[in-house]
């Protein structure tokens, strides 16, 4: 049997160009190493029952994968660390059917017109490869359209002054604002900044057949009991709807075969362990900045830039106590941003050449706060010190942070390469990381933690603190605050016209087995200050058009906003 | 009784080996013993089980806690009284895994590290001891007691689902056998190197505290406690997410923990309304 694509990963990628490809007749078949707990197996156009409200299971064991005992990792920070100085979790995204949109609190923004263009309006920067992308924002704009209808997204046209143009608006207006936002933004504001409610793909009214958010408030890290989140569980759906999907989880691709400048099909081991092949006329590649490297890897592709110029937000987190309680575990953990860090003024450009920089910038700052009590109780010393804590509760009920996903330049130092002696339990070498942040990251972060810190003073905090990840104080020997934890990973297999200095094409597809398209983060030239899924998925959705030779829809749909179903009279909790 | 034949057929010529070698008497005299012991394995262990821990080696019954508010005048399901898969109980204190003396020396550390008083559970009051004690023999069950189901609990209107625990895919049951038992010389878990199970960390960790500790000044008690920080930390860990866990997973007894702090838990199909999420 031969199918029309063999498509490596069921995230928001490969279910956005699941979508595209089976709506244009073509056969597919979704590979995802992890497990099913998104799709009814019995129906799988109808979600699963298997989320919950459960921090146990999602924050504690691993529910959505991957379990680092039988899929690690490993990490150093350079070539002198040696081999590694880690084995274990290293910024790992849900390896589960849905991938990271399972799990994600659904904060999806376009990029802006400038991040696509980094090297011309901002120029070069030491140690790093500053690129152009190969398309404009204007390019792209009338995919980031077609999936912010297809996935149902929540927001409004206008807030954000630094947005650029958009051709509809959004699907959905934005849900409600959490207290402490409420609070937070005011304080932005009256600093100068520019907040707005985040574009967020977690209904805000019934879209799609599927209901609202209810605000139940386990958001970042879980699964949605109700589907209230559309990424990417809406284009899985309607992909397997067409009959021309299927879906094979616990299904590792270890490599792709080839014969001479094609890609002929792949193979893989299924749950029970049997390695086995199918051809395919295309390989669509979407496991994720880490994954998709590695298997390239795996499968022989020895390219130079394969793994090269690895990405992740550097994250600058100011944290603050405020008097008053915030019940920051309803809502959708974080509802609004502000770009001003991104975008940058006269300050930040004085801190950089006192830095030493030509130029720099920030990222998106979320508002947001939701920690859980199982986590909060860990930080708190035992004794009759657990229950001091747990009863002021600092950080469960009074804390409110600023999180700021600095842009992370990309240096051809950071990379992903196979381990060559760690083994997946599946027996195959697992990837491993090589990263620590530049000189423009820790510049950044320096001058913008302060200007966090403010806003939260303003606010009412009665005190505040900043952290980073990776940490700023780790040296040698100390691994685990070294390691990014942003769960945004981009680069690695550079998108360029020039196949000396990119690995990918401007269609996604591999400059040397054309009939290989990338449909991931792995693509991105540089990694701007927004969480990359709403990118990476427009990314997609254009890559499949490309293969399919057709067009996204340019008509707006209009949604009917369905009146919202009030929750019945308060209850006591517990 | 099961005698395994196998063994049983290499055991004579084996000992008529070591008799005719050239070693110590003494050396030989160990060597039999040895051969003696792994021969009669399949037959001491379960015999040495049943004597070490009672029947509740094989535990007869999941002891799911009862999901529900606690019903006035309503007392601990009485004995040891076989129910269906799936009924509720009260998780009285039964060990799936650990022994009695091992349960109560983790139930007087749990204790130290969650007191209780001041109208609040400690740990033990909220069920800690049987949460720990469940994970240790989350494999005692079918399906095993990792990942309670969903998508609700009940507490907050719908059907009850968290009782439900998920199966276990190859991959998973490979990982949880690996972090619970350890690698346990299994060469298939083996493939990055030994690995040292929850069950061995606790068993040697509890051991460690000495046989009298129940029995000691709760000051030294600390002190023993913080003599092995990396145990200590453990404990305080599992400790943590059984006392604000689901209490479906053995803790968080009736939702106690979740009630002395004043947290809703989980709140699935209710949710909060948008005035609950935006205003003071």
């Amino acid at each position: 049997m031969t199918v029309d694509a063999v498509i490596v990963g069921s995230g928001p990628g490969g279910s956005t160009a699941a979508d595209i490809l089976t709506a244009a007749g073509w056969s597919v078949v979704v590979f995802e190493k992890g497990r099913n707990h998104l799709l009814d197996p019995d129906d799988p156009t109808r979600p699963a029952a298997e989320f919950s409200n459960d921090e146990i299971k999602f924050l504690h064991r691993h529910f959505l994968g991957p379990d680092p005992l039988v899929e690690p990792r490993t990490f150093r920070t350079h070539v002198g660390d040696g081999e590694r100085i880690h084995v274990g979790e290293v910024n790992s995204i849900p390896s589960t059917v849905g991938g990271g949109g399972t799990h994600a609190d659904g904060k999806v923004p376009r990029f802006r017109p400038d991040d696509f263009a980094l090297a011309s309006a901002f120029g070069p920067q030491d140690g790093v490869d500053v690129a152009d992308w190969p398309l404009t924002y204007d390019d792209l704009e009338p995919y980031y359209a077609e999936v912010e209808r297809s996935i149902g997204v929540a927001g409004i046209a206008g807030a954000n002054p630094f947005a650029g143009p958009r051709s509809s608006p959004f699907p959905m207006p934005p849900g409600p604002p959490m207290y402490g936002a409420v609070l937070s933004t005011a304080a932005a504001e009256r600093l100068g900044y520019h907040p707005y409610p985040a574009p967020t793909a977690a209904n805000s009214v019934p879209y799609d057949g599927r209901p609202a958010c209810n605000n139940c408030g386990f958001c970042a890290g879980y699964g949605c009991p109700i589907h209230a989140k559309g990424d990417p569980v809406a284009m899985l759906r309607r992909a397997m709807a067409t009959g021309r999907a299927e879906l094979r989880a616990e299904t590792f691709v270890s490599a792709i075969r080839f014969r001479g400048s094609r890609a002929t099909g792949v193979t893989y081991v299924g749950p029970d362990g049997v390695e086995r092949s199918m051809d395919a006329r295309t390989v669509v590649l979407a496991a994720g900045a880490v994954e998709s490297p590695r298997l390239l890897l795996l499968s022989g592709v020895d390219h130079p830039l394969v793994g090269r110029y690895l990405m992740t937000h550097f994250q600058t987190t100011a944290v603050g106590a405020l008097p008053q309680p915030l019940h920051a575990e309803r809502g959708r953990t974080v509802t609004h941003l502000h770009d001003d860090m991104l975008v940058g003024d006269r300050s930040s450009a004085a801190a950089a050449s006192a830095g030493g920089l030509p130029w720099m910038r920030g990222g998106m700052v979320e508002h947001g706060g939701a920690a859980r009590p199982i986590m909060e109780a860990q930080r708190y010393p035992w004794g009759e010190a657990h229950w001091e804590g747990m009863i002021d509760s600092p950080i469960r009920r009074r804390l409110w942070a600023l999180t700021m996903q600095g842009e992370d330049l990309a240096s051809p130092a950071n990379t992903v390469d196979l381990d060559p002696a760690i083994r997946d339990a599946r027996g195959f070498p697992v990837a491993r990381i090589t990263y620590r942040p530049h000189r423009h990251e820790l510049v950044a972060s320096a001058h913008y933690g302060p200007r966090l810190t403010a806003i939260l003073e303003e606010m009412g905090a009665e005190w505040t603190l900043v952290a980073t990840s990776p940490g700023l104080a780790s040296g040698r020997g100390t691994t685990s605050s070294a390691i990014p934890e942003s769960r945004h990973v981009m680069g690695t297999l550079r998108m360029g016209y020039d196949p000396a200095t990119s690995v990918v094409d401007p269609a996604g597809r591999l400059h040397r087995f054309d009939n290989v398209v990338v449909a991931d983060s792995s693509v991105f030239p540089s990694s701007s200050g927004y969480g990359p899924t709403l990118t990476l998925a427009a990314l997609a959705n254009r890559a499949a058009h490309l293969l399919a030779g057709t067009q996204p829809a340019t008509v707006t749909t209009t949604v009917s906003v369905a009146a919202t179903v009030s929750p019945g009279t308060v209850r006591t909790p517990l | 009784m099961l005698v395994n034949f196998s063994t049983l057929v290499l055991f004579l010529p084996a000992l008529h080996q070591i008799e005719r070698s050239s070693v110590a008497l003494a050396d030989k005299v160990v060597i039999g013993t040895v051969l003696v012991v792994v021969t009669l394995l399949p037959v001491l262990v379960p015999v040495l089980l049943v004597t070490a821990l009672g029947p509740r080696a094989v535990p007869d019954r999941p002891p799911t806690p009862d999901p529900r508010p606690p019903t006035p005048g309503r007392s601990p399901t009485p004995g040891r009284a076989r129910q269906p898969v799936g009924a509720p109980c009260y998780g009285d204190p039964m060990p799936v895994w650990l022994t009695d003396s091992e349960y109560r020396a983790l139930s007087a550390a749990c204790d130290r590290m969650i007191p209780p008083g001041d109208g609040r559970p400690g740990a033990t009051d909220a069920g800690v001891p049987d949460y720990i004690d469940h994970l240790l023999g989350a494999f005692c069950f079918d399906p095993p007691r990792i990942w309670a189901g969903g998508p609700v609990s009940g507490r907050h209107g719908g059907a009850p689902g968290f009782g439900d625990f998920h199966r276990l895919g190859p991959l998973d049951e490979l990982a949880w056998r690996m972090r619970i038992e350890g690698s346990s010389g299994h060469p298939e878990r083996e493939f990055n190197g030994p690995v040292v199970g929850l069950q061995q960390r606790f068993r040697h960790g509890l051991a460690a505290l000495g046989a009298d500790f129940c029995d000691v000044a709760p000051e030294e008690q600390d002190a023993r406690l913080r003599r092995d920080p990396e145990f200590g930390a453990l404990v305080y860990q599992h400790a943590c997410e059984g006392m604000y866990g689901a209490p479906e997973y053995g803790g968080n007894r009736h939702g106690a923990g979740w009630q002395a702090i004043g947290f809703a838990g989980d709140v699935q199909p209710r949710g909060w309304s948008d005035d609950e999420v935006s205003r003071p």
